[in-house]
């Protein structure tokens, strides 16, 4: 029979400031609760849902969860109070995570949207991850295999030496992901908005890429078979006959003399380049077809499951593991 | 020549087909059933890592208590009693009854070459409506996982099924509105492209464009708009480009949208 377990947890205390008494009870910042699945026997899935405070989870050889909670005590870090609150103390609030098992689902959340707290987790290494911060600095996985998600807005999301399938969105941050070993025919998708996107497959890795930034560049040590973009069906774009040549480019001008023989050569191409530009812009149905997808199509080992690195203002990194 | 079944095609595909090196050697000459072995063992590629799920050992009761209201009630039937009395004459009529129809099968005229062809035509036929309609049932599954890589498989695999219904389109539309991934709903513009001639697809792709505060998402969009040339998408487009609250580069891209669309 299925055991289903129900376990709250509030973590984190009510506790003074200042920072003499701070760094006194400094061991006591540390909040700390023991969780175990349900069924212990297949592996888990762990949900971190912080507004404030970074996330890092890493592999234990223990079957429980241990989640422990660094208070981050803002008033800590703050000058005395002035104005109305001068000669006061100033009190803080604990981070209130609450911890729910059910069904070998743990969720783990903090309904605090200030004064923000580190969370660290320690979990079976065979663990399902959906993490997800808004303000923490960083998101840190290490050593773990499952499948895992990982979203954050303003801070980076690191994973090392994970194992099986992963999607990670950063919107301000960098995204760095080291996979050691991946779970066949299963895709992924590594993204960013304002961050590079720096991802290392192992080298047999099969699988077909498609890579985009928009302000940056693509790199890789990878042996990619560039690939036209996937064609899409008739009823994608219901062009109907021959589309019509683009109108000629004007001539181009007269050289001045004396001028440099290989300056025409260079015009020439560059000339070559605008017509093959506007053949792609190619006219269907009266209209004009813009090929705006800059993507770069490519299959490595042969291709496989579709795997998508795409940043907008950064640079794409894709590096072979050791 | 004798084309193998589906049921047959599966065990060779999981390895538990008896005679598997003449399976082996009938799919390298045949190119039909090689094609509907590829179908199948795609098909069955997507379900490969699905967990079944447990169930509770009150399952049988609880299912039980659902339907025992539904069911006819049972009468015993009149015949009963004569079954008891008469049951070595009724095994007897059965025995004639089977020799009867061996008999009969050996002199019954058999079907031409040509009509045997056409129903293994129609067979093939019949298994590919039915393995089209097994994908789309799986792709819609995945598309509801809980798992953000199983969604994103889901919406990948819509890619290779050939004209796929409404309801394919619909679920691609709603994950690109609502679903959590910001990667998930970037895979589903790409995979929603071959359906922008679709008026629901226009108008979807619109709201969406309307609704997210996906930086990533909202330029995948604009850049969809101006591909697809969907000039209706002229007030979203602006409405986007006026708001002070997005993104700035998404306000920029915005305005190149209308640029485009000469708008």
């Amino acid at each position: 029979m299925k055991r289903t377990g129900f376990v709250t947890a509030s973590v984190g205390v009510l506790f003074l400031t200042g920072v003499a008494f701070v760094q006194a009870q400094s061991d006591s910042n540390t909040n700390r609760v023991t969780v175990p699945f349900s069924d212990p026997s297949r592996p888990g899935t762990v949900n971190v849902s912080v507004f404030q405070g970074g996330i890092t989870v890493r592999a234990s050889t223990g079957r429980d969860v241990i989640v422990t909670s660094n208070d981050a005590r803002v008033s800590n870090t703050r000058d005395q109070p002035a104005g109305k609150g001068a000669g006061l103390r100033r009190l803080s609030q604990p981070a209130g995570l609450a911890v729910t098992e059910e069904n070998n689902v743990m969720t783990i959340s903090s309904g605090r949207l200030s004064g923000g707290s580190g969370v660290e987790l320690q979990v079976p290494a065979r663990t399902n991850l959906k993490l997800s911060t808004v303000n923490g600095d960083q998101i840190l996985v290490e050593r773990i295999e499952g499948d895992i998600e990982v979203t954050a807005v303003n801070g980076s999301i690191m994973l090392t030496d994970v194992s099986g399938a992963a999607v990670v969105h950063s919107t301000n941050g960098e995204v760095k992901v080291t996979l050691r070993q991946l779970t066949p025919q299963k895709p992924m998708s590594f993204t960013s908005f304002n961050g590079d996107v720096d991802v290392t497959l192992p080298t047999n890795t099969k699988a077909n890429l498609k890579m985009r930034t928009d302000h940056g560049e693509v790199l890789t040590d990878f042996d990619v078979q560039i690939q036209q973009r996937p064609a899409t069906t008739a009823t994608a774009f219901p062009i109907v006959g021959v589309a019509p040549p683009a109108p000629p480019l004007p001539p181009l001008p007269a050289l001045p003399p004396g001028a440099d023989a290989n300056e025409r050569q260079r015009q020439v191409e560059e000339r070559q380049r605008q017509a093959a530009e506007r053949q792609r812009q190619r006219v269907g149905r009266g209209g004009t077809r813009i090929e705006l997808d800059s993507s770069i199509y490519g299959t490595i080992n042969g291709g496989g499951p579709e795997f998508e690195l795409r940043t907008f203002n950064g640079n794409i990194y894709l590096r072979k593991g050791k | 020549m004798t084309h193998y079944t589906e049921d047959e095609l599966i065990l060779y595909h999981y390895g538990e087909a008896p005679r598997r090196d003449r399976i082996e050697e009938h799919l390298q000459a045949c190119a039909p059933c090689a094609t509907a072995y590829r179908d199948i063992a795609r098909t069955l590629a997507l379900v490969g890592d699905l967990e079944v799920p447990e169930r509770d050992e009150r399952y049988g009761l609880e299912m039980w208590q659902r339907i025992r209201h539904d069911l006819p009630p049972q009468d015993v039937p009149w015949f009963t009693g004569l079954m008891a009395w008469h049951r070595f004459a009724l095994a007897g009529a059965a025995a004639m009854l089977l020799l009867a129809s061996f008999v009969a099968g050996l002199y019954w005229p058999r079907p031409g070459a040509a009509s045997q062809d056409a129903q293994q035509a129609s067979n093939l036929n019949d298994l590919r409506g039915e393995l089209h309609q097994m994908r789309e049932m799986l792709t819609l599954s995945l598309m509801q996982q809980q798992s953000a890589t199983e969604r994103l498989r889901g919406v990948s695999g819509s890619a290779q099924i050939d004209q796929p219904g409404n309801q394919i389109v619909g679920a691609l539309l709603d994950t690109l509105m609502h679903d959590s991934n910001v990667n998930v709903r970037l895979a589903c513009i790409d995979a929603l492209r071959r359906f922008s001639g679709q008026d629901q697809v226009r108008r979807g792709t619109i709201q969406a464009l309307g609704e997210s505060s996906f930086p990533l998402v909202q330029i995948a969009l604009i850049d969809y708009m101006v591909e697809t040339k969907d000039k209706g998408a002229a007030d979203a487009l602006r409405r986007l480009s006026e708001d002070s609250m997005v993104n700035e580069a998404v306000r920029g891209r915005a305005v190149w949208g209308l640029q485009q669309l000469q708008l």
